[in-house]
């Protein structure tokens, strides 16, 4: 009997100790205890979802979501590196292998760490985006037909930028989600129908009106008016009806209006801007990310030559400079520049710099952009911070407005009359003349929209978009490597798929040309 | 975390000669989800004492004799320092205080997980002999081993979308390794006054990676000094684990490096990454030797450690040419200050973008001979009331014999970036012992 007691015994020892095997963290929570905590929880999933796009983590500045460098590999840091600073506005002197490639437009390759940090970024969002999906089918929400239009959006925004960039991936979508063997690649075209018709969907989910930073209807209007502006690169179909549709529709329904001032659009207090229709947060205390605005005000900066504090800023990086394809557009010297009626052409720091760029490696060569600052525009005594607290207008009206002359001008219907209107709107603006009808043509609007929306993340999108990117028609400083540019080859209308990705996903093929 | 285990094991001797043991581990770790947790890792190992049978006996040759040989399975959950305690459950974590995203709200962040993983396991089936003969002059062991790695736990790539990481612990793969070790103890003189002993030992290993689920191969890590995120190091099928992914330099007739040029391994007309190979970081042999002698009151010992083969990545070569970098922003930083001409640094070198890191050029002979310590020491008589004393004189890390010429070979992971040099130390000794 006793034996038979100790074994018992001894069972039951072992079968407690079993159970602690069941680990729980003291910290992280599963699904359900976080919907216990906190019933508000999903907008705080969906706030994660919003962040990937300008935090590099949940744990801080120095903290990543991907196995890529936390402070080089956020996404808006990548936009502004892949979109900016292979085109003609703008140049960062650091020499960092992979970003000089980029900033001169030459030996891409699919080993760029830059081009890996982008895909997996997206990639990111995407998986993010869809596991948020799937929780929403289990729990009960309030507005969660609206949350999940969201959802969606962020993620057709995501797959926006695989279009815009890579031009090929897989499609990743809450049904899939979990799924390990590899997906299927699928054309550019194919992802431009799934994000065209995931943006039509969620039109109708989304709100009117939302809270500061998240998306309501306008967004999704937006970035379909962008989708189709580019329809023809993408799928070789041009939309440029539907894109000036839907651009008037964020003219005329969302009721934005231009803020008074241009500079209010990128000063610290941007958020009172009536004009942004979708912005990336940053906020030097609460929301601080290297790959933020930070990375456009730091970067733009260096005490060597300029004021932090004129800035509200305390860290100048010494990175970028504009060229003269951005403030040649306005004036061909400083005194020109200074001297120009346009406000715009007065956001460049000339004192100490040359205006030729000689060696994009120094310094001194090129204007910086002071377009951005941590500086508020209303109550311009605030705090220097090392973060910025500026946010990033993705989407803003007066790229509406252009979008709109544009796809006027390119056949895309509406009216000649509304397109000059709106082109002038944006110029007065900035204080700059009005044009008359006949100046109004394609190259022209390429020019205002260097003028009125470089540093935005679009600038190479547009080059393409006109033809001007890839092959030798347009130059500009330190294109293909050279001084003052030359031709660099047609298949850099695309970025290469990275090596990494390629090795994880054997169904995936290299671009062409690379 | 929570780890358990329930061992069994059972000692059986015959006659003192013939030794068997048999042992079975039940292993689970909390880090595995539930219906992966355990695993089940059996072992045999028998060994016969020959030097106790009387034929051997007979021959007054052998002090010991024994041949050994074993089979068994272990299991390894290395993973938590990679992906924390929670790698197999979903969990939320909660966003830290500078990480918010959208005004008022809270931040969460749904955790990456991998609810397949479980224990990597190895079997290793080995085989020795363990001897001593005249008395303890010689004495020594030979092993031969021959093991294979399965659900090699090891950083993956995820396919792009299919997970929110990009890359995460998985069970990836397999190796398979083999070799052997000897060790032998030498007495060779011993007599009244004095005493030499000289002692060796020598390892031959290889390791393979046999499988990799369908994958050619993936990044591991070897960060190179040039910024971050710009690795050397991949797993490979048919390679050794962690090996050097580069491309072979071309040389001049001066038989100096040709900036940026490459063999075109492929011949395809273009340098990609198609053109590179795969070289092995790792020695394949290691070995140390040494001895201790005493002669009346002195006594003289000293220890060596070395490897053949292997390669390590000189990256002074590497950055110590970069002329082409940026400008300084301000006036009073020195840009380069190496004269490249009295050889300091290599000019040749002057950019490290694109491909010009993954030269084999930096990959050089890691192979070398270290003496670890040299001890001279002298016991004093001992004095009228028993103290006794010594002195002792010791250098740690004498001398390094190399062809390397860096700093030293002997680097862990393989990539030379000034890491903070190893110390020569003396130690000058007076013992008392009252």
């Amino acid at each position: 009997m006793k034996k038979i007691l100790l074994i018992f015994f001894v069972a039951t020892l072992a079968v407690s100790c079993v159970d602690d095997l069941n680990t729980k963290p003291e910290i992280d929570l599963t699904l359900e205890e976080l919907l216990k905590q906190d019933p508000n929880a999903v907008s705080g999933i969906l706030s994660r979802l919003y962040g990937s796009f300008a935090l590099s983590g949940a744990d801080g500045p120095g903290s990543s979501d991907i196995d890529d460098d936390a402070g080089e590999s956020p996404f808006l840091r990548g936009i502004v590196n892949l979109q900016d600073f292979t085109a003609d506005g703008l140049k960062n002197r650091w020499g960092d292998d992979g970003l000089d490639q980029l900033t001169t437009a030459t030996k891409w390759d699919e080993n760029n760490k830059f081009f890996r940090y982008m895909y997996n970024r997206i990639y990111y969002t995407i998986p993010q985006a869809n596991n948020l999906i799937n929780v929403l089918g289990g729990v009960e929400v309030d507005n969660e037909a609206q949350v999940e239009g969201e959802v969606r959006f962020l993620r057709a925004l995501a797959y926006y930028y695989l279009i815009d960039c890579f031009g090929k991936g897989v499609l990743a979508t809450e049904e899939n989600f979990g799924q390990s063997t590899p997906l299927p690649e699928v054309t550019r075209t194919e992802l431009y129908n799934y994000v065209e018709s995931e943006l039509l969907a969620v039109e109708g989910l989304l709100p009117d009106t939302n809270s500061y930073g998240r998306a309501d209807k306008a967004a999704a209007q937006f970035l379909l008016a962008r989708l189709y502006m580019n329809a023809e690169v993408y799928t070789g179909s041009a939309q440029f009806a539907n894109a000036l549709s839907y651009a008037e529709k964020v003219i005329t329904g969302s009721g934005h209006t231009l803020a008074p001032d241009f500079l209010q659009n990128f000063s610290g207090d941007n958020h009172t801007s009536p004009e942004i229709i979708f912005p990336l947060i940053a906020d030097a205390d609460v929301s601080q990310s290297y790959g933020n605005t930070t990375y456009i005000v730091n970067g733009s900066l260096s005490g060597e030559t300029m004021t932090l504090s004129d800035y509200g800023a305390t860290e100048g990086w010494g990175g970028h400079r504009a060229s003269k394809g951005w403030y040649g557009l306005f004036a061909a010297d400083a005194a020109g520049l200074a001297a120009s009626s346009d406000k715009r052409a007065h956001l460049f720091w000339t004192g100490g710099h040359a205006y030729d760029m000689e060696s994009y490696k120094k310094w001194t060569d090129g204007f910086p952009s002071i377009k951005f600052r941590n500086r508020a525009f209303n109550n311009p005594s605030g705090t220097n911070t090392s973060f910025s607290s500026t946010d990033f207008p993705l989407f803003r009206l007066a790229d509406a407005y252009l979008m709109y002359a544009e796809a006027q001008v390119r056949g895309g219907g509406g009216s000649a009359a509304t397109a000059l209107q709106y082109v002038n709107n944006v110029r007065s603006r900035a204080g700059a003349t009005a044009i008359t009808a006949s100046e109004l043509t394609a190259d022209f609007i390429l020019d205002e929209r260097a003028r009125e929306l470089n540093f935005e993340g679009v600038r190479r999108s547009d080059l393409i978009r006109n033809g001007k990117f890839t092959g030798g028609s347009y130059t500009w400083p330190w294109k293909g490597n050279t001084l003052n540019g030359t031709s660099i080859p047609d298949h850099y209308k695309l970025f290469p798929i990275p090596q990494r990705s390629l090795e994880a996903n054997p169904n995936l093929t290299q671009n062409t040309g690379y | 975390m929570n780890l358990q285990s329930f061992f069994g094991r059972t000692n059986l001797n015959f006659a003192g000669k013939y030794l068997v043991t048999l042992s079975v581990r039940a292993d689970a770790s909390s880090l595995f989800a539930e219906d992966n947790r355990w695993g089940i890792f059996p072992a045999a190992a028998v060994a016969w004492r020959l030097s106790d049978e009387t034929f051997i006996e007979d021959l007054n040759v052998f002090d010991n004799l024994k041949l050994r040989a074993g089979w068994g399975e272990t299991g390894q959950s290395n993973i938590s320092g990679a992906v924390g305690y929670y790698p197999s459950y979903p969990f939320f974590q909660i966003g830290s205080a500078t990480s918010k995203y959208l005004p008022g709200e809270n931040l969460y962040n749904a955790r990456m997980f991998n609810p397949n993983l479980t224990w990597e396991k190895t079997t290793t089936l080995n085989a020795g002999i363990d001897f001593g003969v005249f008395n303890g002059v010689l004495s020594g062991s030979v092993d031969v081993f021959k093991r294979d790695t399965n659900d090699l736990l090891a950083n993956a790539p995820v396919p792009p979308g299919q997970a929110p990481a990009s890359s995460f612990i998985d069970n990836i793969g397999s190796t398979e390794s083999e070799g052997f070790e000897v060790s032998i103890d030498v007495l060779a003189i011993d007599t009244q006054n004095s005493s030499l002993n000289v002692f060796a030992n020598g390892a031959y290993a290889k390791t393979t990676i046999t499988d990799l689920k369908g994958i050619k191969q993936v990044g591991a890590g070897g960060g190179l000094p040039i910024g971050t995120g710009t690795f050397l190091l991949r797993h490979a099928l048919n390679q050794q684990a962690g090996a050097a992914w580069v491309f072979r330099q071309m040389y001049n007739e001066a038989g100096e490096p040709v900036y940026n040029a490459f063999a075109d391994l492929n011949q395809d007309g273009v340098i990609t990454n198609d053109d590179r190979y795969l070289r092995a970081m790792r020695p394949n042999y290691t070995f140390g030797f040494g001895f201790n002698f005493n002669y009346k009151q002195l006594s003289l010992s000293s220890s060596f450690r070395g490897q053949y083969g292997g390669q390590v990545y000189n990256a002074r070569r590497l950055t110590s040419g970069f002329t082409e970098r940026p400008v300084p922003v301000n006036t009073q930083a020195l840009s380069n200050v190496l004269n490249f001409y009295n050889g300091a640094a290599n000019p040749i070198i002057y950019d490290q973008k694109g491909n010009v890191a993954f030269s084999d050029y930096f990959l050089e002979d890691a192979s070398f001979i270290r003496c670890e310590n040299i001890t001279l020491g002298y016991a004093f008589e001992p004095l009228n009331n028993g103290t006794q004393i010594q002195a002792s004189f010791t250098v740690n890390n004498a001398f390094l014999i190399t062809k390397y010429s860096g700093q030293d070979p002997e680097n862990f992971g393989g990539i030379d970036n000034n890491f903070y040099p190893r110390p020569r130390v003396f130690t000058l000794g007076l013992n008392f012992d009252f």
